[in-house]
């Protein structure tokens, strides 16, 4: 179901209805991470997004076309914002997990799939459109990757304790108290 | 041929970021090489688009050697750069960002095949040099800022 309109189509409102719910929870969520180590998060969720566009949207791959036209326009750096939130949550999710390997194997393996069904929603929203025989399963390999990689920089970056819920407003009010 | 060159580049560059003592945090040096990669790409893209280059379209290895450069050797050589003006003497610091300036601009000259803006003159090139290591050195100094990591950028 398309909805066409002169100033918004239905792939636009859907890029700009996920990007205020992720970041209106990225920054309602209780904090457990500093503010640098959340705007890396995003970033990561941004560069692994922009460059796997970058790579399979243009010539020689071409497997598939964002939005509306064929080549990189406004809306389409829009929809790389979309990601930021989502490798923020992983990460947060990451934290909250008993630090087993079957735990951590288990946590990629349904993002994955939950990257897989939310591709899918983008797909029916009008987001990605298919070519030169893409399906959309082939992009499993490349979540999966992306995915085992963050984790990867979880547990070297961010891993040094994650702050228990509440804790960095605890600390600031400490350090306002003492100054 | 140029798929070797650019691995061969990217190889010494590795070489030389695992010789040099890093006085910035991996949570820095990470943020620099993505936020950089992030800015090459928006910029490639926009200049991609505002040209309207009729460049014949890339075969693999040229492909790929677009990638090794955008996602590899550039944002390197940006991290690299913010590592050689740390902590070290004016005169140094003002030399360092001339030579940066100088392997910018000389390396985006001989690559200039894969960055599609052959029609634009040297002082465009330089300007946009400067431009982009400004704002990823004010970038790195707002996650320093950011972040308790020490090393001032």
């Amino acid at each position: 179901m398309r909805m066409h309109n002169d100033l918004l189509n239905y792939n636009e409102l859907f890029i700009l209805i996920i990007i205020f719910v992720g970041y209106t929870l990225l920054f309602l969520l209780p904090k457990r991470f500093s503010r640098a180590q959340t705007l890396l998060a995003v970033i990561i969720g941004i560069y692994f997004d922009l460059f796997f566009d970058n790579v399979l949207c243009v010539q020689p791959f071409n497997f598939y076309t964002i939005n509306d036209t064929p080549h990189f326009d406004q809306w389409d750096y829009l929809s790389q914002l979309m990601f930021g939130p989502f490798a923020y949550f992983f990460f947060y999710g990451c934290s909250m997990l008993r630090q087993t390997r079957w735990n951590y194997f288990t946590y990629t393996a349904v993002w994955s799939l939950f990257a897989i069904f939310s591709e899918a929603v983008s797909w029916h929203a009008g987001v990605y459109h298919y070519l030169n025989n893409y399906q959309m399963f082939y992009s499993l390999p490349i979540y999966l990757f992306v995915l085992t990689l963050s984790l990867i920089i979880y547990l070297f970056l961010y891993r040094d304790p994650p702050l228990k819920i509440g804790q960095l407003e605890k600390n600031k009010s400490k350090q306002s108290e003492t100054s | 041929m140029i798929l070797a060159a650019n691995i061969c580049l990217l190889w010494a560059e590795i070489g030389w970021f695992l010789c040099i003592r890093k006085s910035l945090s991996s949570k820095q040096m990470l943020f620099v090489f993505m936020s950089s990669s992030i800015v090459l790409m928006l910029l490639f893209n926009a200049t991609g688009l505002l040209m309207n280059s009729d460049h014949k379209p890339y075969s693999v290895p040229e492909f790929l050697a677009l990638l090794i450069n955008r996602n590899g050797i550039l944002p390197l050589l940006t991290v690299l750069y913010l590592l050689a003006v740390q902590n070290r003497k004016i005169w140094r610091r003002r030399f360092t960002n001339v030579l940066f300036l100088f392997i910018f601009d000389a390396y985006l000259f001989i690559e200039k095949h894969f960055v599609q803006m052959d029609t634009l003159s040297w002082p465009i090139w330089l300007t946009g040099s400067i431009l982009y290591l400004f704002f990823i050195r004010f970038l790195s100094y707002v996650f320093a800022q950011m972040s308790d990591c020490n090393g001032e950028v």
